[in-house]
């Protein structure tokens, strides 16, 4: 006996004829039998819909497609000189200044197109158990802590890094050695202003488990968490500071 | 009948395996270890391809080199490291200081301002040992504590970590120490 599967001659009803359903039970045996027979029942048109309502029906216990809408938490306000803490860093921004240029700070102004620097002067303190590389190229799960410190509204990373004491690019950051660090951004000579309030954004990330393709612990990319506020002095060519 | 019996088959595989991983401590994990090399202050060993010989270790409130200096309080560690089978590559990469939880990394300032004030990450050479510093910058209440030296080539990834316990009770504690240039051990 080759044919496995019988032709089944329907009724025009739609029901299989009585000789079809006794051949089938002597050809299938096994566990699959039942629920074999039982799909061969089920038009094949069918399936499209059953499939369309089980996602309809799924999407809409889960809210249904709309966005989920977003959660503003609020970002507090802090002064100048209150430490921003949180779990990987504590940052405290401790003064802001506006020169022509300044050497070592790996950040190079271009005067000819009327360029100045903002430096911001921040101490941060690693809390975690490891480094953190001040490095753009840290690797994908390294701590690091260049992004966490932007200015409100332009939101780019600083364009150098270094130690305010010896002007090391990208310091590494040791565990609770705490370090004071210039963060230095090109900008327009004519976008900020001596007296005026500067705010940045201080970014926390949090602590992440590796689930499936590695383990081991890391940092997610930081989102804001404080906003610090401080004045910028302009100090001219940079002969005061 | 043959389908059963390669499902039987694969079953049968399949518990064995679950066997074997619940047999194997931490699963792949323990793929990565790595062979530890003990070691001491004025002991010369060797690993797969690094050798070394820490000659002193000194606690320090000011470091400096040339026209660089630092203030805090930083482990100075003066070893000799060498190659052991090749050359390329060997290069003294993973320098740390594990104390409790906290792992340290070498610090990057003094060789960012002279080369030849740090021996981490140099290259290093078969049967001639270069002779320099390795400087850590540490919290200042770390004068108690205990800790280990780890030094590697290139990760601590199923390849020599050379350990030195490090008990900083008992360190020479200095106010000021002027690191020495990286230089031949044996000239």
């Amino acid at each position: 006996m080759f044919d496995r599967y019988p032709e089944r001659v329907d009724t025009p009803n739609g029901a299989p004829d009585a000789g079809a359903t006794g051949a089938d039970k002597t050809v299938l045996s096994g566990p699959f039998a039942r629920l074999r027979k039982a799909s061969d029942r089920v038009p094949t048109k069918w399936f499209a819909t059953i499939g369309t309502t089980l996602f309809v029906v799924v999407t809409a216990a889960f809210g249904g497609l709309n966005a989920v809408a977003a959660v503003d938490e609020p970002v507090p306000t802090i002064a100048t000189g209150v430490v921003h803490e949180s779990a990987q860093l504590n940052i405290t921004v401790q003064r802001a200044v506006l020169i022509d240029s300044l050497r070592g700070a790996g950040a190079f102004p271009d005067r000819d197109k009327g360029e100045r620097l903002l430096v911001l002067l921040v101490e941060i303190e690693n809390r975690w158990h490891a480094p953190a590389s001040g490095s753009m190229f840290a690797g994908l799960l390294e701590p690091t802590y260049h992004r966490n410190v932007v200015i409100d509204g332009m939101g780019t990373v600083a364009d150098g890094i270094v130690r305010e004491d010896d002007q090391t690019l990208n310091p590494t950051l040791q565990p609770r050695v705490p370090a004071v660090l210039a963060f230095s951004w090109v900008v327009p000579a004519d976008a900020y202003r001596d007296g005026q309030t500067l705010t940045v954004l201080l970014k926390d990330a949090e602590l992440l488990e590796g689930q499936m393709l590695f383990h081991g612990e890391y940092w997610s990319a930081p989102e804001p968490a404080a906003r610090a506020q401080v004045t910028i002095e302009d100090v001219g060519a940079g002969a005061s500071q | 009948m043959r389908g059963w019996t390669g499902a039987a088959v694969a079953v049968v595989m399949l518990v064995c395996a679950w066997f074997v991983s619940g047999a194997t401590p931490d699963g792949e994990r323990r793929l990565e270890d790595p062979f530890i090399v003990p070691a001491a202050v004025s002991t010369s060993v060797e690993g797969r391809n690094l050798g070394i010989e820490v000659t002193s270790l000194v606690l320090a409130d000011r470091v400096s080199t040339g026209g660089w200096w630092a203030e805090g309080t930083f482990l100075v560690v003066e070893l000799d490291a060498w190659a052991v089978r090749t050359e390329s590559p060997a290069a003294l990469s993973v320098a740390n200081l594990v104390i409790g939880d906290d792992t340290y990394s070498a610090s990057e300032r003094p060789g960012d301002y002279d080369d030849d004030a740090s021996l981490a990450g140099r290259g290093l050479f078969l049967e001639h040992p270069l002779a320099g510093a390795i400087v850590f910058e540490l919290p200042a209440d770390v004068a108690t504590a205990h800790g280990t030296l780890r030094l590697a080539l290139s990760g601590e990834v199923a390849d020599s970590v050379i350990v030195v316990p490090v008990d900083f009770a008992g360190l020479e504690h200095r106010a000021e120490q002027a690191l020495p240039d990286v230089a031949w051990a044996n000239p």
